[in-house]
């Protein structure tokens, strides 16, 4: 990214803290993808939070303690995260064994740290996922329940085993709904609701924390129903648990194989249903 | 307070687990970063709920620190502030009129004692945000220490936002500047 004076300015303002919830996403979803931007930002961090020492210490209650040590027995600090001893700055981080990322490099940190951001920014859209998995459900297997207006226009997604991902805007209505079929391991990528991209184009991106970089899954399509199957190279757990995103690029797709923009939308896949049983009918 | 160095070692220990590290770097660090949040969130229970919340992700995080971009307290007071303006923001904006001790607490100037703390970083910055003009130098300050959002700012300086939002843009460009920033 070029680090122009609107996002240095963007970044300032929201280590500053002035920015609204909206455009505070915005932010944490471009740290997610750009790493200068990140860095642009954990500079103003650096900055301003010298800011800090002029702030009054107030001493908390003494039951804080207590809650946040029974919060942390739970959670095991992240073992592929260690930080190196003081005695030899600037840090190598060294990866944990089991982590099978390779070579060992602050890329596993940065990616780790994205796929965290990322799960939190696709946990937002569960919740509304949960209510479109009824209607995808219901257009899948029952599309005859439906009006006429919402039964799907194209064949229906073949139902070996769906996964539904709905795409949004911080966790906004959703912009694309992509179903994937577990077992072909193709997907439809559907319009539900997004502005006409002109003349650029809509481009999906896996996200997982098993690439260093985000990795391509085409241009989607003009019409409400894109088929692909460019996801036959990847394994299931890698399928299953990778954030989808979208990003608006030049007409064609990105010219450099990797995101010129920040996404505008996202999210991750859930099953629909359990095995279709009772989907006869 | 620990010096930077302590805080550091300490963070590495509760990276690999310590929990006696955490204790120690919990002790050493709760009041900086509730006093910043309370002064955020004007709030006892929700600052409370916010250091409960901070202290959990320092945990969970340590491993993320790297001492060569960030500076121990920077990292976390970052952490704690994000936190805090997050749940400002979630929660909706309220007006400063309805809020009469925001006013008082924006009155006030940072606190005078700490001065002593005060690092080279600091004053460089100081210095940069003092060639401001002076009201805006008011308005970086009432952002960075009440977490106000452009709305805030634009009914406590009585001025549409579109005006603070240029204010905004304008003087963190000088204080970039300024402090030769790339």
């Amino acid at each position: 990214m070029i680090e122009d004076e609107d996002h240095i300015a963007l970044a300032a303002e929201y280590v500053l803290g002035t920015l609204d919830g909206d455009e505070r996403t915005r932010v944490e979803t471009m740290m997610n993808v750009d790493q200068d931007f990140k860095a642009l930002v954990e500079s103003w961090e650096r900055r301003l939070g010298e800011l800090h020492a002029m702030v009054a210490a107030v001493e908390p209650p003494e039951q804080v303690w207590g809650k946040i040590r029974s919060a942390v027995s739970a959670i095991q600090p992240s073992a592929a995260l260690r930080l190196p001893e003081l005695s030899t700055p600037p840090p190598v981080i060294p990866v944990a064994p089991a982590q099978p990322i390779a070579p060992p490099s602050a890329d596993v940190i940065a990616l780790s740290s994205r796929a965290r951001r990322w799960r939190g920014f696709a946990q937002a859209v569960t919740a509304l996922a949960a209510c479109l998995v009824a209607l995808i459900g219901v257009q899948t297997w029952r599309p005859d329940m439906l009006p006429v207006a919402m039964q799907p226009k194209a064949p229906a997604v073949a139902p070996s085993r769906p996964l539904v991902a709905v795409l949004s805007r911080d966790g906004g209505p959703p912009a694309f709904v992509m179903t994937v079929d577990v077992a072909s391991k193709t997907f439809t990528v559907r319009r539900a609701g997004v502005d006409p991209e002109g003349n650029k184009s809509y481009e999906l991106w896996m996200v997982s924390d098993k690439f260093t970089q985000p990795r391509s899954l085409g241009i989607i399509g003009k019409g409400d129903f894109t088929p692909k199957a460019q996801l036959a190279s990847y394994d299931r757990d890698t399928v299953d648990n990778a954030t989808y995103a979208i990003t608006l690029e030049p007409q064609g797709g990105s010219p450099t194989g990797q995101p010129t923009s920040a996404p505008i939308f996202a999210g991750k896949l859930i099953e629909i249903m359990p095995q279709p049983q009772q989907s006869q009918r | 307070m620990l010096t930077p160095t302590e805080l550091v070692w300490l963070i590495a220990a509760v990276a690999k687990g310590d929990e006696a590290a955490f204790e120690r770097l919990y002790a050493a660090t709760r009041a900086k970063l509730f006093g910043v949040v309370l002064r955020i969130l004007r709030r006892q229970d929700l600052a409370e709920e916010v250091i409960q919340e901070c202290y959990v992700k320092i945990w969970s995080n340590a491993g993320q620190f790297n001492p060569s971009l960030a500076s121990p307290i920077t990292w976390m007071v970052s952490i704690a502030r994000n936190r805090a303006i997050d749940l400002m923001r979630k929660r909706g904006e309220l007006s400063i009129e309805e809020e009469p001790e925001a006013m008082e607490v924006a009155a006030d100037n940072p606190d005078p004692l700490a001065r002593r703390e005060m690092n080279d970083e600091l004053k460089r910055l100081l210095g940069c945000v003092g060639k401001l003009e002076p009201e805006r130098q008011r308005l970086v300050l009432l952002a960075y220490y009440n977490g106000w959002s452009r709305e805030q700012l634009a009914e406590r300086f009585n001025t549409p936002v579109n005006t603070v939002k240029t204010w905004l843009r304008r003087s963190m460009l000088e204080i970039r500047d300024c402090l030769g920033l790339t």
